[in-house]
């Protein structure tokens, strides 16, 4: 009430709204519901922040999603639920990509950018120059003073670049080795599972070949059934064959045998009833006659 | 326990719940610091999700102006007279800083100690200037340069 010839004198020019009520006493930041409806809202961020939001509640949330606003249509045309963006401009604010590598740096502290923004106006020795002159300037305005203690300093910035350029790489690449384990335990597990998820389909794919296979076989040994049954058969066949062939020939050597004898026989019987009948003087008349023709013959 | 954990008429209903906690005061409503540090946490104004998606704090999201090393010397004073120079802008431009350094030197797949290395030369600097050079001015082989 005292200070309320002062408060025209206290309003600040520069405010949006110069009829705005100031708040008189720091009761108001400290209670959240004073003075809270008469506080102007500017949003115009999308991130609808209410002064006296409740705390969430779990039953809330599962009772029913209608915070959740989706849209169906949009300049005229429809929404379809996979499509809810179709203002994002993805050309200037691409999305979030993990780099591979840092930003590379020259003498462990200058980055790259700085040397291609001075390559244009002065070439590729500018900053060289540039850093070198700062050193040759220290040097000259006696900033880097040339005491006892710089012999130090020279032996601790050579020493310090030997051991960080040997060991380095080495030391950079024992940290990457940790990391990648305490990595691979996480992500062993579904590759393990990956990798004998596909062995075992490796060895289903065999199987089915196998299990096609399967009828080649009992063909192959349905093949060798039967010419086992043929095999038989043939030495069968040869078996009746020979024995057939064996009493055939029999039959016709007991024949001819017969015949033979028969001829035999009567030959020998002619020829002994021959040879009986034959007198003495038949055969002094046959030699006789045999002469006289020899005697014709000679003459 | 003669009750269950949870309730028996409402399964949603856990431990922790403010429904079952009957408290008369809630400090919340007198002792809320979260409140100051809200100012702190939010998006910055121009950030619109349906636009430009998941949020990045190393991107700046208001009007496109030109880098610092495409600006021509002339034009230097009007360059710095268009940002923004209020402390809720210079705040946001430290952070962004802080965000781009991560981006830059923590946020890929081969780390290295450069950023360690940046730190120490730029705190190095900070000490020679300010600490190390009145201290030595004592010993100083001439008195004019």
């Amino acid at each position: 009430m005292l200070t309320k010839a002062l408060r025209p004198l206290v309003t600040i020019k520069a405010s949006p709204l110069s009829l705005t009520i100031r708040p008189l006493s720091i009761s108001s930041i400290f209670f959240q519901d004073a003075s809270s409806k008469s506080k102007k809202k500017d949003d115009k961020s999308l991130v609808e922040k209410k002064s006296d939001e409740k705390v969430l509640r779990v039953e809330d949330s599962l009772k029913d999603l209608s915070s959740v606003k989706w849209r169906t249509e949009y300049n005229g045309k429809r929404l379809w639920p996979h499509d809810q963006w179709p203002e994002r401009d993805l050309v200037n604010f691409p999305p979030y990509k993990l780099r591979e590598v840092p930003n590379s740096v020259r003498w462990y502290c200058v980055p790259e950018s700085w040397f291609k923004f001075f390559y244009e106006k002065t070439g590729v020795t500018g900053p060289y120059m540039f850093f070198y002159g700062l050193l040759i300037y220290g040097f000259s305005k006696e900033y880097i003073v040339l005491w006892y203690d710089f012999t130090e300093y020279l032996i601790l910035a050579a020493a310090v670049i030997t051991v960080v350029k040997k060991l380095g790489p080495t030391v950079g690449d024992v940290f990457r080795g940790w990391h990648q384990e305490e990595v691979d335990r996480y992500s062993s597990v579904v590759s393990n599972s990956k990798a004998m998820a596909g062995k075992v389909l490796h060895a289903y794919e065999d199987s089915l070949e196998r299990a096609k296979s399967i009828g080649l076989l009992a063909d192959a040994r349905k093949d060798i059934i039967n010419m086992g049954l043929e095999g038989a058969y043939r030495d069968r066949m040869k078996q009746m064959y020979e024995a057939v062939k064996k009493r055939l020939d029999y039959q016709v050597a007991l024949q001819n045998a017969r015949k033979d004898f028969e001829r035999t026989n009567m030959i020998n019987w002619i020829t002994d009833q021959v040879k009986q009948s034959i007198t003495a003087k038949q055969e002094q008349d046959a030699l006789q006659a045999c002469l006289q023709q020899l005697r014709q013959i000679a003459s | 326990m003669n009750d269950t954990w949870y309730s028996k008429t409402n399964e949603t209903i856990i431990p922790g719940n403010p429904d079952r906690i009957a408290i008369r005061w809630d400090p919340l409503q007198y002792l809320n610091l979260a409140k100051y540090l809200k100012v702190f946490n939010e998006y910055p104004h121009d950030f619109n999700p349906r636009i430009h998606g998941p949020y990045c704090p190393w991107r700046y999201y208001g009007k496109r102006d030109l880098h610092f090393g495409d600006v021509k010397l002339v034009d230097i004073p009007a360059w710095i007279a268009r940002r923004d120079k209020t402390p809720m802008g210079i705040y946001q431009g430290g952070i962004r800083t802080f965000w781009k350094f991560y981006r830059a030197f923590l946020d890929n797949k081969k780390p290295n100690l450069i950023w360690y290395t940046q730190i120490f030369a730029v705190a190095s600097l900070i000490n020679f200037v300010f600490f190390a050079i009145p201290d030595r001015k004592h010993y100083k082989w001439a008195k004019y340069h």
